[in-house]
């Protein structure tokens, strides 16, 4: 168990770094002086230089290379030409209103395409389950941010129920910043009205990832229940009397968890690179927007630290999940034999 | 008599077409006895025995009557069904392993029967478990009872399915092919097994089997499927050493002859059985057996009272003779 902890730890580590170097030569290669970028059009050559000198972009690329590398691996993500901060000070502002975004995307994906391939996987083939498909394909079809923008269009400028964009409405005072997460501080603070302005505006993008993400996810749980349900446990369980909606929850949901859990971590991947399209259309103040404005005026290390942070993200995800196989099968022994 | 089934015809529709699979059959089964379903591989029998549960396929169609102490299965509604299967009916199926719930502990699943029909909270279903268990002569109750099942050995395995199907304490057991799947020793013990429980539960048993080993070991009464239809019911001792019906003799021979494994046994009568969809005209064993004649492809035998059995054929074997008839 330490052993395979310790090979994923490290594995996960080389891809970090690897993603990492990509990274830093992707952004090198694009041919645009972020120096000039930030200086302004009428800005003076000396002016253009001393920044360059300022950020080490007048070095070579090996040595520019090589200091970057050094200072990751002390934990420093390098500073945003853009804001004039460390990066890392700006992914603790940023980050936390990515995952509070992330995090409800995902539970409210797991219910609603977990829900769907209950009711689909009820009667495979009959109508309910052709509505859910048919449904849940027009929504992936629809590109995301044009699926964005039909929201905004509906639930901002026709019917005023929901905010454009944003975390919190401007003319309010948020919640005094605990955990980040706007939910849980506004509760924190005792505040309702808060908590409900958050969800207001949490609403339109959670919403817009799900609905992308929902025909795949819900085939896929729909096809791990329909595969149980067709299990010899199951006639089982038919023959001790049990009804159908025991046998459902109590027998089928637990076996379908494995595979519904690896469908589920492929498409976690998905939601992240999601995220930071619907950071832009809805205006959404976390790190995929702080990296989105930054790579506007090549500025790179907030860009190779997104590419950094969704990594380890990912890496994650992954290990949790391995490690949740276990507990949840008790035939998969160990995961590392 | 515990049950008694009547007409029973059970068929899928395929492509437009009515496949009838179990084609109008009758018998009873006396409360207390062993009730052998035999035949070849897509006969009948566990189409049979899972309509007396009322677990037919949801596909199927079924026609007929099948009664259980006085009730009604085949036009109950589930909800009442399910009632009956476990306090009064209880299964138990071929392979222990997939049978049973791979991510629960055995007690468990054991302990969900009771739980399910309300006869015992939580705690006091766990304890009955157990006993259950050891009630299987599974020698380690308590272990075994927190194993999952791929944790114990196959004849465990089938142990533990026996407890989970008599812990509700049914009166009846149908068994489909209990012991196909285990081995010779493990099978030995699993038959002594059901014969005491038969005897310290009461139940009446319903066991469907291709092996005939099983049969003569344990059959009172036995019942002869061939192509969804009764070749022959009776006595287990007639129906083993003087079978009346070619086809029954035939079975007994080959089982004779060949010591192979129970499943090729019955194939070794020359030729297959008809598939769904595919039964001859007039008798369906006619184009494999050696006593057909003219009228046998023609007109289907009715069932008739022969001796001590019952038996559906033109021209049954006489007692004396019977084995050496199947033989030439
Ligand atoms: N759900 C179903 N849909 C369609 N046909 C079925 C279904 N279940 C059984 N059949 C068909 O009905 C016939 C009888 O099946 P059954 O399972 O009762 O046979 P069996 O005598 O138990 O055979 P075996 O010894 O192989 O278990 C077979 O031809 C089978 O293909
Ligand atoms: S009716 Fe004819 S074909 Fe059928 S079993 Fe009897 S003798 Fe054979
Ligand atoms: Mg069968």
């Amino acid at each position: 168990m330490i052993a395979f902890l310790f090979k994923r730890l490290v594995w996960g580590l080389l891809v970090l770094i690897a993603v990492a170097v990509i990274t830093f030569f992707l952004s090198r290669v694009v041919p645009a002086d972020p120096a000039a970028f930030l200086a302004g059009q009428n800005a003076s050559e000396e002016t253009v230089q001393r920044i360059r000198v300022e950020h080490g972009l007048d070095r070579p690329l090996p040595e520019q290379f090589a200091t970057y590398m050094i200072g990751l691996a002390e934990g420093d993500l390098g500073e945003s030409i853009r804001t004039r901060r460390s990066v890392s000070t700006d992914l603790k502002q940023y980050l936390p209103a990515t995952l509070e975004l992330l995090i409800v995307s995902f539970v409210l994906y797991l219910a609603v395409s977990f829900s769907l391939a209950v009711l689909a996987a009820r009667r495979p083939g009959g109508a309910v389950d052709g509505a859910i498909r048919l449904i849940t394909m027009i929504g992936t079809g629809i590109p995301v941010f044009w699926l964005g923008m039909t929201l905004q269009f509906f639930f901002f400028y026709k019917l005023h129920w929901l905010p454009l964009g944003a975390r919190f409405p401007i003319r309010e005072t948020a919640p005094p910043v605990i955990s980040g997460f706007l939910l849980v501080d506004s509760l924190l603070a005792g505040s309702l009205s808060a908590f409900r302005a958050s969800l207001k505006h949490l609403t339109l993008p959670a919403a817009t990832i799900v609905v992308n993400l929902l025909a795949v996810g819900t085939r896929l749980s729909r096809a791990a229940l329909i595969q149980e349900q067709s299990r010899l446990y199951v006639r089982t369980a038919r023959g001790k009397g049990l009804s159908p909606n025991r046998i459902l929850f109590k027998h089928i949901l637990r076996n379908a968890l494995s595979p519904i859990l690896t469908a589920t971590t492929m498409q976690f991947g998905y939601m992240i690179s999601w995220v930071i399209l619907v950071e832009v259309i809805f205006d959404w103040p976390g790190i995929g927007l702080y990296a989105y404005q930054s790579f506007q005026v090549f500025d790179y290390s907030p860009v190779i630290a997104l590419a950094i942070v969704s990594t380890a993200g990912f890496v994650i995800i992954n290990l949790v999940m391995d490690l949740l196989y276990p507990v949840i099968d008790p035939r998969v022994q160990s995961v590392g034999s | 008599m515990i049950l008694s089934v009547r007409d029973f015809a059970i068929g899928f529709q395929r492509e437009g077409q009515n496949l009838v699979a179990v084609d109008g059959i009758s018998f009873d089964v006396e409360a207390g006895e062993t009730f052998v379903i035999i035949g070849e591989s897509g006969s009948g029998k566990s189409l049979t025995g899972m309509s007396i549960a009322g677990l037919q396929p949801p596909t199927a169609f079924v026609s007929g009557s099948i009664r259980f102490k006085d009730r009604e299965m085949l036009k109950r509604p589930d909800a009442e069904l399910r009632k009956l299967r476990g306090p009064e009916i209880g299964l138990i199926y071929q392979d222990p392993l997939s049978s049973l719930n791979p991510v629960w502990p055995v007690g468990d699943q054991i302990a969900e029967t009771l739980v399910a029909h309300g006869l015992a909270g939580r705690a006091e279903a766990r304890k009955r478990a157990v006993e259950m268990l050891e009630r299987v002569r599974i020698p380690d109750p308590r272990r075994v009872a927190s194993a999952y099942p791929h944790e114990i050995s196959g004849g465990m395995r089938q142990r533990a399915m026996i407890a989970m199907a008599l812990a509700a304490g049914p009166s009846l057991l149908i068994a489909d092919e209990p012991t196909t799947a285990l081995d010779v020793t493990i099978k030995a013990q699993m038959l002594e097994l059901l014969a005491e429980l038969k005897h310290e539960m009461a139940l009446t048993i319903i066991l469907i089997t291709h092996d005939m080993g099983v049969v003569a070991e344990v059959a009172d009464r036995i019942l002869v499927l061939y192509a969804g239809r009764i070749a022959e019911v009776g006595p287990a001792d007639s129906i083993m050493l003087q079978p009346s019906h070619p086809y029954t003799a035939a079975l007994m021979t080959s089982a004779m002859i060949s010591q192979t494994p129970a499943k090729q046994e019955l194939n070794a009568i020359v030729g297959g059985a008809p598939g769904l969809g595919a039964f001859p005209a007039g008798c369906r064993f006619h184009p494999r057996c050696p006593r057909a004649q003219n009228d046998c492809k023609a007109v289907e035998p009715p069932r008739r009272k022969f001796g001590v059995v019952e038996l559906a054929c033109h021209h049954p074997i006489e007692a004396a003779m019977s084995l050496t008839a199947a033989r030439s």
